[in-house]
C-alpha cells in the first residue's frame, strides 16, 4: 500500500489529532527506519480497527508507549506504522482497600503513582524515566529497577490485562483479584513480549503500601572483594533491603559528583535502600554501618529525604538514551553468586580497550549492567567484539547478555538478544499462532520473532 | 493401540514393576480430592526424564491421552483421566537434586512432597513459601501444574512467584528447559507452564526460589461474635498498610466442628475466628502485632490471643490446619469450593452464600484465606442421598457465580480441571478462550495431553 493510501485508510479510523503530521515522523524512527505513519488512537476500539486493518493490508506495526525503550531489540525488518498509546491514559479503577488498580496502558508510571499516592500506595516498579515510561511499555519490555529485590518484577504484580491481537481482536486475561488460576496465565505471556503478540491496552495490578520511611546507606570500598563481602553480608542477613545496587567505574564518579559524595578512584560503591517501619530502618542502618566497618569500607554516608530520592533517580536513569552522546548499554544476568566476578571482568574489559566504562550490578538478582562510551563511529567493530566477549563470559557463567541500547550501526553487526535456546521453537510457534502475518514489531525480538 | 500391546511397550520402557494395569489396582487412580472420577487404561511410574520422554513419544505416535499425576490430592479433577489413556504417576521421581543456599534456590523432581523441601532447606534457614493445606502429601509437580497457593501466599505470592524454571517433556517427547536459574530473554514460558494443569507439557524438573526464614514471627488469634466484624477487621488491617504473612478466617460452623475435635478453646458463642501471622524484623513484627490487636479490638473482637512461644503458635494454628478434617466428622461428604472475591466484597458474598445454603438446605462451613479474598466454602452433603450430588454441584455453581458477579473468579488455587470447565465462559469471552487455545496448539499441536481439562468441551473441540 502506498504511503498516501495508508494515510487515507488510517485517517478514516482516527480523528485529526490521531495522526502525526508527516514531517514529524522521523522523530519516531526505529533503527533509522522512519515510519510512514504515526497513529495515536484514543480508544481500545480504535486500536482494534488499526490492527485489523494492518493485518488485512500487511502493515508492519511498532507499538509505542513513552518511547523510552525504543532502542531495545534488533532492527525491525519493516517499520510502516508506529502506534502510540499515550492517549489511552486514564486510571480506570483504584480499589484502595483491595490494593488493586486498573489502568489504561498509555498512562505514565509517574501519573499512575500520583493517582495512587493519596491512598499512600504505589506500583512497586521503578524502571528508568518514570515520567515518560508508560505502563504498557513497562509491561511489554518487562522493565524493572532496583526495587525488584524486594517487590519482584511485573510478573509478581500484574493481575489482569487487556490486549488487542494482531488481527484486532480484543482479549483479556486474569482479573482484578489477587489469586486467580482460571485458565492459562496469559498475563505472563504478554509481559516482556515486546509487543510481538499483541498491543497491551489495559492492565490491573496489585499495588503496595508506600513504606513509612526510607533511607539509603551509601558505602564505598577500595576493592570488589570487600564490596562483595559487605553486600553478601547484608543480603544474607535478616534485613530486608528494598534495593541493593553496586556501582563501579564511571557510574560511581557521575553519581558521586552529582550528589557530592566521596568518590573512590577505581573503587566500588554499594547503595542499600531500607524502608518500612522507622524503628526497623534505623536498626538496619545502624547494623549495616557496623558491617561497613567490619568489612573495611572507605566511607559511608546515610541519605534521607530528597538526597535519598535523588540517588535512586540517578541510578535508575543511568540507562537512558542520550542523543548527544550515544552509548552502549549491556545487561547481563548471572547467578547472584557470580555477579561480582562479572563486575570485575566488565571493568577490566573496559580498561583493556581504553573505554570509559560504568557498571551497575544488583547482586541480589544477578543483573550486571555495563555502560560504555562510544567515542568514534569507527569503534563499532571493537564494540561488537567486546559484546561477544562479554556475552561469552556471561554464558560461561550459565547466564545471558542482552544489548539494551546501542547505535544502529552497531546493531547491524550482531543480535542484541544473544544465543537462542531450545525453547525458541515453541516461541516461534506461539508467534505464528498470535500474529500469523508477522505484522507486530517484525524481527525485533528474540530469534527474529 | 490395543491395551495389551500398550502395556508391553510401557513395560519395555519402565519395567514390569512400574506399570499398573489390573482393573482393581487402577481404581486407586480413578479419583483425586474433588468429586470427579475417571479410570485410566494403564498407569506408568517413570523414574527418569528419559523414560518420560519415551512414554510421551509412544503416546504421541498412537494418539493416546496422557494424564500426569502427583499425589492425587488435587481438588479440581486435574489428574483424573476423562477419556482413559496413560496416567503418568511421578511417585518415583521424588528427589531433591540440588539446594543452593547462596543463590537461594533448589532443583527438585516433580514427585517431591511439598513439606519435604522445606524440611530439607531448614538447616540453611530457608524455606519454600507456597504451603497448600495438603503440603504433607501434595507434590511440587502437582503444585506447579495447578499453581497452588496456601495460607502463607498473602505476602509472598503463589507457586508461580517461586518457580524460576522447569524442564518439560513436550507432547511429542522432546525435552526442553523453560526458564532457568538466571533470567533469559524471550517469552516467559515458565510463567505459562505454571498453572497449565498438565495440558501443555509434563514437568520433570523444577527450579524453585527459596526464601530466608524471618527473624521474628507473631501469631494472633482474634475471636469475633459475627463474621461481618471479622471481615471488616481484615479490611482494616490491610488498609493500615500491613500485609500479614497469613490472614485466615473460620466461620461459626467450622468453629463448632473444630472445637470438639481439637479443643482449641474457642468460646461457644464465637461466630468467626481470624488467624493472623506477621513476620519480619522483630521491631516491625512487634509494632504490627500491636496494631492488629488494636484493630481487632476496635472492630469488636471478643478476645485476641497472642502466641508466646512456638508451642502456643502450633496450638493457635491447630484449629485452622485440622479444620477440614474436623468438618469431615460433620458429614459423610463435603464439596470444597475455591472462589475468589475482592477482599472488600467478602461480607456481601458470604451473605449470598448463606442464602444459597439455606435455599438448597445445605450446611456450609467456611475456612479460608481472608487476606486474599480466597474463600473455601465446604458444602456438607451425602452422596448416598439420591440427587444430592447433583444439587450440591448446583449450589456450588451458584456460589461461584456470586464470586464472579462480585468481580472475582471461580478458582484461586485449586485449578479449573474437569470440575469448573463449564464455568469458564462466566469470566472469559470466546475470544479470550480462543487465545488460550492458540497457546495450547503452539505447545501440543493438538495432541491429547490431559484432555478435557480447563476448557469447556465446546471450546476444546475447536482445536
Amino acid at each position: 500500500m502506498s504511503r498516501n493510501d495508508l494515510r487515507n485508510v488510517i485517517g478514516s479510523v482516527l480523528d485529526k489529532e490521531g495522526i502525526l503530521p508527516f514531517e514529524e515522523n522521523t522523530g519516531y524512527a526505529i533503527g533509522e527506519k522512519s515510519p510512514q505513519i504515526v497513529a495515536f488512537p484514543k480508544t481500545v476500539e480504535e486500536v482494534s480497527k488499526l490492527l485489523s486493518l494492518s493485518t488485512q493490508e500487511g502493515v508492519a506495526v511498532i507499538p509505542r508507549g513513552g518511547g523510552t525503550q525504543m532502542g531495545l531489540g534488533n532492527i525491525p525488518r519493516r517499520v510502516d506504522m508506529v502506534v502510540g498509546l499515550s492517549r489511552l491514559s486514564r486510571v480506570l479503577e483504584h480499589h484502595a482497600a483491595d490494593l488493586t488498580v486498573k489502568t489504561e496502558a498509555g498512562i505514565t508510571l509517574g501519573e499512575l503513582d500520583s493517582a495512587l499516592a493519596p491512598a499512600r500506595q504505589f506500583l512497586p516498579l521503578d524502571p528508568m524515566l518514570p515520567e515518560s515510561a508508560t505502563i504498557g511499555g513497562i509491561l511489554a519490555t518487562n522493565a524493572s529497577g532496583p526495587l525488584c529485590l524486594r517487590y519482584g518484577t511485573a510478573r509478581d504484580m500484574l493481575l489482569g490485562i487487556k490486549v488487542v491481537s494482531a488481527s484486532g481482536v480484543v482479549t483479556k486475561a486474569g482479573g482484578r483479584v489477587v489469586k486467580n488460576v482460571a485458565g492459562y496465565d496469559m498475563n505472563k505471556l504478554y509481559i516482556g513480549s515486546l509487543g510481538t503478540l499483541g498491543v497491551i491496552v489495559e492492565a490491573t495490578f496489585k499495588v503496595a503500601p508506600i513504606p513509612r520511611v526510607k533511607a539509603t546507606l551509601y558505602a564505598t570500598f577500595e576493592s570488589i572483594e570487600k564490596a562483595s563481602d559487605y553486600a553478601h553480608r547484608i543480603l544474607h542477613s535478616v534485613f530486608r533491603p528494598l534495593a541493593l545496587e553496586c556501582l563501579a567505574g564511571s557510574t560511581t564518579e557521575s553519581i558521586g559528583l552529582k550528589l557530592g559524595i566521596d568518590i573512590v578512584q577505581k573503587g566500588i560503591a554499594v547503595a542499600a535502600l531500607f524502608g518500612g517501619v522507622p524503628s526497623v530502618v534505623e536498626r538496619e542502618l545502624q547494623e549495616s554501618q557496623d558491617i561497613c566497618q567490619r568489612t573495611g569500607a572507605v566511607s559511608f554516608v546515610t541519605l534521607r529525604g530528597e538526597a535519598n530520592d535523588n540517588i535512586w533517580g540517578e541510578i535508575r536513569g543511568l540507562g537512558r538514551d542520550d542523543k548527544e552522546s550515544p552509548r552502549l548499554v549491556t545487561m547481563a544476568n548471572v547467578l547472584p553468586s557470580d555477579a561480582f566476578q562479572l563486575v570485575g571482568t566488565t571493568q577490566a574489559l573496559g580498561e583493556e580497550l581504553g573505554l570509559t566504562t560504568g557498571v551497575v550490578a544488583a547482586p541480589g538478582s544477578g543483573t550486571v549492567r555495563g555502560f560504555w562510551e562510544i567515542r568514534r563511529p569507527e569503534n563499532m567493530d571493537m564494540l561488537a567484539s567486546l559484546i561477544m566477549k562479554l556475552r561469552g563470559l556471561a554464558v560461561d557463567l550459565k547466564g545471558s547478555l542482552v544489548v539494551e541500547s546501542c547505535p544502529t550501526s552497531l546493531k547491524e553487526k550482531l543480535d542484541v538478544w544473544g544465543a537462542e535456546g531450545a525453547d525458541l521453537a515453541i516461541m516461534r510457534r506461539i508467534k505464528e499462532q498470535f500474529d500469523p502475518k508477522g505484522i507486530l514489531n517484525p524481527g525485533r525480538f528474540v530469534g527474529g520473532i | 493401540m490395543e491395551k495389551q500391546r500398550l502395556v508391553r511397550e510401557l513395560v519395555a520402557i519402565v519395567g514390569s514393576k512400574w506399570v499398573i494395569s489390573n482393573p482393581e489396582d487402577l481404581l486407586v487412580f480413578e479419583y483425586d480430592g474433588s468429586v470427579s472420577r475417571g479410570l485410566p487404561d494403564v498407569v506408568a511410574l517413570p523414574s527418569t526424564v528419559d523414560e518420560v520422554s519415551k512414554i510421551m513419544r509412544l503416546a504421541h505416535q498412537e494418539g493416546i491421552p496422557v494424564v500426569p499425576r502427583g499425589s492425587g490430592t488435587g481438588l479440581s479433577g486435574g489428574s483424573v483421566p476423562e477419556s482413559g489413556g496413560i496416567v503418568l504417576a511421578f511417585t518415583r521421581m521424588n528427589h531433591i537434586l540440588e539446594i543452593d543456599p547462596v543463590n537461594r534456590l533448589a532443583v527438585v523432581e516433580p514427585g517431591v512432597v511439598n513439606i519435604d523441601l522445606t524440611s530439607a532447606t531448614s538447616k540453611y534457614s530457608l524455606h519454600y513459601v507456597p504451603d497448600p493445606s495438603s503440603q504433607r502429601a501434595c507434590t511440587i509437580g502437582g503444585n506447579v501444574a495447578e499453581n497452588a497457593g496456601g495460607p502463607h501466599c498473602l505476602a509472598y505470592g503463589v507457586t508461580t512467584n517461586h518457580v524460576l524454571g522447569t524442564e518439560v517433556v513436550l507432547a511429542n517427547g522432546d525435552v526442553v528447559w523453560l526458564g532457568g536459574k538466571t533470567c533469559k530473554p524471550g517469552y516467559d514460558l515458565t510463567g505459562i507452564i505454571v498453572g497449565s494443569e498438565g495440558t501443555l507439557g509434563v514437568v520433570t524438573k523444577i527450579i524453585v526460589r527459596l526464601m530466608p526464614d524471618p527473624e521474628s514471627i507473631e501469631t494472633l488469634l482474634a475471636i469475633f461474635k459475627e463474621m461481618d466484624k471479622a471481615a471488616s477487621a481484615v479490611s482494616a488491617i490491610i488498609a493500615r498498610g500491613i500485609i500479614p504473612a497469613a490472614l485466615e478466617m473460620m466461620d461459626r460452623l467450622t468453629i463448632q466442628a473444630v472445637e470438639p475435635a481439637i479443643h482449641a478453646g474457642y468460646p461457644a458463642e464465637a461466630g468467626a475466628v481470624l488467624l493472623i501471622e506477621v513476620e519480619g524484623l522483630k521491631e516491625e513484627v512487634a509494632e504490627q502485632a500491636n496494631d492488629i490487636e488494636g484493630i481487632c479490638s476496635a472492630e469488636g473482637a471478643m478476645e485476641v490471643r497472642r502466641a508466646k512461644n512456638a508451642l502456643e503458635k502450633e496450638r493457635l494454628w491447630a484449629g485452622r490446619k485440622n479444620a477440614i478434617g474436623a468438618i469431615g466428622r460433620l458429614s459423610p461428604n463435603y464439596y470444597l469450593l475455591d472462589g475468589v472475591v475482592p477482599r472488600t466484597k467478602l461480607v456481601e458474598v458470604m451473605r449470598k452464600m448463606a442464602d444459597t445454603g439455606q435455599r438448597f438446605g445445605f450446611q456450609i462451613c467456611n475456612v479460608f484465606h481472608a487476606g486474599d479474598g480466597n474463600i473455601h466454602p465446604n458444602i456438607l452433603f451425602n452422596t448416598q442421598v439420591h440427587g444430592e450430588t447433583q444439587r450440591v454441584l448446583q449450589a456450588g455453581a451458584e456460589i461461584l457465580k456470586a464470586c464472579v458477579d462480585a468481580g472475582g473468579t471461580i478458582t484461586g488455587e485449586h485449578g479449573v480441571g474437569l470440575e469448573k470447565r463449564e464455568y469458564m465462559p462466566w469470566i472469559f469471552s470466546d475470544e479470550d478462550l480462543e487465545a488460550m487455545v492458540r497457546l495450547r496448539v503452539a505447545f501440543t499441536h493438538g495432541a491429547p495431553l490431559n484432555p478435557g481439562k480447563i476448557f469447556p468441551p465446546r471450546k476444546a473441540r475447536n482445536e
